[in-house]
């Protein structure tokens, strides 16, 4: 699974200068399934009509699983509408991103996410953003840009539920995880 | 005047739909459906009429009267006009050999025409139908019956889209994207996923839907044949893959892509793949909504310090902005003749629904509960479908482009989000309609 992240990551890699044509050719390049064996079981597709007899379509409805908690390594919170990582988190990821330099075995999940108001898109690019912003100072402080994993859940995945100030503030973050190689 | 004038509770369908404020002074049809004689034509005449009649009155336009099932006569017109019925429909239908029945619907203009001559419809339409099929005929009879009325072609034939979030204590959630009728009825999944489903978008061809899932926990979009299941992932680089919008010709979509900290949106090819980046710039852009013209993209930007949005012309690659009141417009929807644009506004903290006059640029709130997100508009142009808050679940809400009739869609179990119409299914018709014949 790795060495696809790896390819993948590759791509990003060497055209991240933006000239639109290597921009183009890094999208082109990235339509690989990296980890997606890995999920494969985590989705059902239906067709709304079985006219094509198709067997992946045969057991319908996911059933519920118990919540397999990925352990959130630490959490940075932002301002609203904000994308600037506070100073005092500078310390911690510089000491994280030598914790994981000190493992081979590592790479870094960042995800970024934002409070409910505004639209879902926009959270989504508010969210990477955030998650981006937190990326370029692992990558400061020395992690390798293969190392690093970037998703943005926007408003999707919030830690509180409620629709107050505090709810909000909690749910204006990033979060890092540690995934095995 | 504005008064709330009915409520109407459906009970046989999973979510349904509740007129919630309709206009005084809304149209008088009436309408009914005759049986020629036997016991199976008077069960299926009763099942139509009282679907028709469903689908008239929930479009908050009419009211609907259902006179017993009757034969046109010279002293039913004019005991109807006394009344103030200003249209009549009757629907006949003839019980064929192999449990298909033959329909015929006669029209009735009395508003233009005082002196009706009963014997000569302004419409006749003659249609063939299964009893099986009943449901669907009967949206298709509304549709005409809506169309001669008004000029404009109905909706009750077309579908709806939309995310549902399940939550259960210590198992997580599960996320289906839905489609079921226009009222909400005859839902079914076409994808469940342990991780977020976002932003669907039917295809203009109404076949495909195209959606971003968080499924290998990152984003991709993918393209998904609603009939057979099989789908196509479009774009999954590391980083935001989001907001697919379908061209008028379901040959490109667009769609918003992460690239050195921004978003952009970009267009895929979807025959050869090849992606070329649209808009440019230090800022967000997102939430591309192509005109139906092909000319020009609306998409959301807060390049100019707040989101607000704006106009990219595929012509001359110029973006300028659109919205002007208020710090936060978002989500932009056209409404298919490209004279407004439906969006997302926020003023004093709360959120409303808003709409431009392309022309005039002047803008109105057409609903304002605080809550209301993710607008789309239906193919006739006449509704706005959004997502909204009902205490702390997602339901969604519908609202005339005019904001004067308003519309509730309860869920049953989870959070109804991100609703999008589908197209018109004229193919329906056609596969019912016999001949149609206008005087």
């Amino acid at each position: 699974m790795l060495r696809k992240v790896f390819f993948m990551l590759f791509f990003v890699l060497v055209s991240s200068c933006s000239n639109n044509n290597e921009f183009v050719n890094k999208l082109n390049n990235s339509f690989t399934n990296w980890n997606d064996d890995l999920y494969n079981n985590d989705v059902k597709v239906h067709a709304l009509n079985d006219v094509v007899p198709d067997t992946s379509h045969e057991n319908k409805g996911l059933s519920w699983k118990k919540e397999q908690s990925q352990k959130v390594v630490e959490v940075y919170n932002f301002g609203f509408d904000k994308s600037s990582v506070d100073f005092e988190y500078l310390d911690k990821i510089k000491s994280q991103t030598a914790y994981i330099n000190s493992k081979n075995n590592y790479v870094l999940r960042i995800a970024g996410h934002a409070d409910e108001r505004g639209s879902r898109e926009y959270n989504v690019s508010l969210g990477w953003k955030r998650a981006e912003a937190v990326a370029s100072y692992f990558e400061q402080y020395g992690l390798s840009k293969q190392k690093i994993m970037i998703v943005s859940y926007g408003k999707e995945k919030p830690l509180v539920y409620g629709h107050n100030p505090t709810a909000w503030s909690k749910n204006r973050r990033v979060e890092i995880f540690y995934e095995d190689a | 005047m504005l008064i709330t004038v009915f409520f109407i509770n459906v009970t046989y369908a999973a979510l349904n739909l509740e007129l919630t404020q309709g206009i005084y002074g809304s149209m008088p049809v009436m309408f009914s459906v005759g049986g020629d004689s036997s016991y199976e034509e008077h069960a299926v005449a009763e099942k139509l009429n009282k679907a028709i009649a469903r689908d008239l009155s929930l479009s908050g336009e009419f009211k609907v009267s259902q006179g017993d099932p009757f034969i046109p006569s010279m002293d039913k017109i004019s005991q109807i006009q006394k009344n103030g019925i200003t249209y009549v429909g009757f629907l006949r239908i003839k019980s064929d050999d192999g449990g298909s029945y033959t329909a015929t619907l006669l029209f009735y203009d009395l508003m233009i025409d005082n002196n009706v001559d009963f014997t000569r419809p302004k419409v006749v339409t003659r249609y063939k139908f299964n009893e099986a099929d009943s449901k669907d005929f009967a949206h298709v009879c509304a549709d005409d019956l809506y169309k001669y009325i008004t000029g404009d072609d109905g909706v009750f034939n077309t579908k709806l889209a939309y995310v549902v979030h399940k939550k259960r204590p210590g198992m997580g959630s599960i996320y289906s994207l839905e489609i079921s009728s226009y009222d909400g009825s005859d839902s079914t999944s076409i994808l469940e996923s342990y991780e977020p489903i976002m932003s669907p978008s039917w295809s203009n061809d109404g076949s495909k839907l195209a959606y971003v899932s968080f499924e290998g926990k990152k984003s991709s979009v993918f393209v998904q044949n609603i009939a057979t299941g099989h789908r196509e992932k479009i774009s999954d680089i590391n980083g935001v893959n989001g907001s697919p919008s379908w061209s008028k010709d379901d040959l490109t979509l667009a769609v918003v892509l992460s690239d050195a900290g921004f978003t952009k949106v970009h267009a895929v090819d979807l025959e050869t793949k090849n992606v070329s980046p649209l808009t440019d710039g230090y800022s967000i852009d997102t939430e591309p909504e192509w005109s139906s013209d092909g000319d020009s993209l609306y998409f959301t930007s807060n390049r100019g310090g707040k989101p607000q949005i704006y106009k990219y012309n595929v012509a001359s690659k110029i973006a300028d902005r659109v919205t002007f009141k208020g710090d936060y417009n978002a989500s932009p929807v056209l409404s298919p003749d490209l004279k407004y644009l439906v969006f997302m506004h926020r003023e004093g903290g709360l959120f409303s629904l808003a709409s431009q006059d392309l022309h005039k640029g002047t803008m109105k709130i057409i609903s304002r509960n605080g809550s209301e997100e993710s607008p789309d508009i239906s193919p006739n142009g006449r509704i706005v479908v959004y997502a909204s808050k009902y205490g702390s679940r997602g339901v969604l809400g519908f609202v005339s482009l005019d904001g004067n009739i308003h519309w509730r869609l309860p869920a049953v179990n989870g959070s109804v989000q991100e609703p999008s119409w589908s197209p018109f299914m004229h193919n329906k018709r056609e596969s019912f309609l016999l001949d149609e014949t206008k005087i």
